[in-house]
C-alpha cells in the first residue's frame, strides 16, 4: 500500500522527499487513529488521510510559489529531482521494444497525471490506480459522487487527448 | 469501473492502471528502504496505542489537571495568611508591634507589668 500511497504523493508533489514525508505522516496518522477499525475500512480511511495530506502540501505550495514569485527567489526543490522511473530498466516485458513503449506510456502518463487540476488527479489515482469504486471514491476525497463522476471523467478525457499517440 | 466509459477508453484505462502498478515495482532501493521505514514507525505507533486500550483518556486528563488547579486555588484562597489570626489583640496594639524599637518591650509586658504590681516599678532592675 505504501508503495502506491508514494507513487500517489509524487504525482502531486513532484518532488521524491515531499512525497516521502506524506506518506510517513499518512502512516503515522493512520495508525494512532484508525488501526482499531474494521480491515475493511482501512483502504479508504488511509487514503482519506493521504490526499487530505497532499491537498495541504499543495496550499501550503501555492502559498509558498506565490510569496517567492513576488520576490523573484527561485523556488525550493523546483526540479530537484528528475523522475526515477526514466533512469530504471523494464524488467517486465521481455520484448525490449514493448519493455521502451510502456516505459516511455507510464513516464508520459504520469507527466500528464502530474499536469492535471489536483483532484481530477486524485479521482483518476484513486478509481483507475486504486480501483476505487465512485463512493469510496467520494469518501476518500471528502466530497460527492457526483463530483467524483465529474473530476473523473474530465481527468480521463484530458488524458487520452495528451497521450493520443499511445492510445491502444 | 469503466461502465460509462466506451470500449476504448475502458480498454484506455486498463493501460493506464497497469502501467501505474507496474511503476509500484519500479522504485529504488533507498526509496523502498524509506517506506519500509515508515511502515515499521507506524505499527510501533499501532502496538503502542494498542497497549493503553486502559489508559486514561486525554479529556479524563484534562479534567483531573483542571481540578487540582482548582482545588489548589480555592486552598490556597482559604488558608490565605491575610485571614489568619494577627499576632495582635487589637488595633492598637498594631503602632507598638510596627514601630520596632519597642518590641523588647512589648515582648517582656508580662514582666514589667508583674514588676508595678509588686511596687517595683520605681527602682531599677
Amino acid at each position: 500500500m505504501e508503495r502506491r500511497a508514494f507513487g500517489m504523493a509524487r504525482l502531486s508533489c513532484g518532488s521524491r522527499e515531499d512525497a516521502l514525508d506524506i506518506v510517513q505522516d499518512t502512516m503515522l496518522h493512520f495508525a494512532r487513529l484508525y488501526a482499531g477499525r474494521p480491515e475493511g475500512e482501512w483502504n479508504v480511511l488511509f487514503y482519506r488521510i493521504l490526499h487530505s495530506r497532499i491537498t495541504d502540501w499543495y496550499r501550503r505550495t501555492a502559498v509558498r510559489r506565490r510569496f517567492h514569485d513576488w520576490f523573484g527567489k527561485p523556488r525550493d526543490g523546483e526540479n530537484d529531482d528528475e523522475d526515477p522511473l526514466a533512469r530504471v530498466a523494464d524488467t517486465i516485458s521481455p520484448d525490449p521494444a514493448e519493455g521502451v513503449m510502456r516505459q516511455e506510456f507510464t513516464v508520459a502518463l504520469q507527466a500528464a497525471l502530474a499536469r492535471l487540476p489536483l483532484r481530477q488527479q486524485q479521482a483518476f489515482v484513486l478509481r483507475a490506480w486504486e480501483g476505487f469504486d465512485t463512493a469510496q471514491t467520494a469518501r476518500a476525497m471528502g466530497c460527492s459522487e457526483g463530483s467524483v463522476k465529474t473530476h473523473y471523467s474530465r481527468a480521463v478525457h484530458a488524458l487520452q487527448s495528451k497521450l493520443g499517440e499511445f492510445q491502444p | 469501473m469503466n461502465g460509462n466509459f466506451s470500449d476504448h477508453e475502458a480498454r484506455f484505462l486498463e493501460k493506464a492502471r497497469l502501467a501505474l502498478r507496474a511503476s509500484e515495482d519500479r522504485l529504488d532501493a533507498a526509496t523502498l528502504a524509506r517506506l519500509r521505514d515508515a511502515r515499521e514507525r507506524a505499527v510501533d505507533a499501532a502496538g503502542e496505542r494498542a497497549a493503553g486500550v486502559f489508559r486514561i483518556p486525554n479529556w479524563m486528563r484534562a479534567g483531573a489537571f483542571a481540578t487540582a488547579a482548582a482545588a489548589v486555588i480555592l486552598l490556597a484562597v482559604w488558608a490565605d495568611p491575610a485571614k489568619q489570626d494577627l499576632p495582635v489583640r487589637s488595633p492598637d496594639e498594631f503602632e507598638i508591634v510596627l514601630y520596632a524599637d519597642n518590641m523588647d518591650l512589648y515582648e517582656d509586658m508580662d514582666f514589667y507589668e508583674w514588676l508595678v504590681e509588686a511596687g517595683n516599678g520605681g527602682s531599677t532592675a
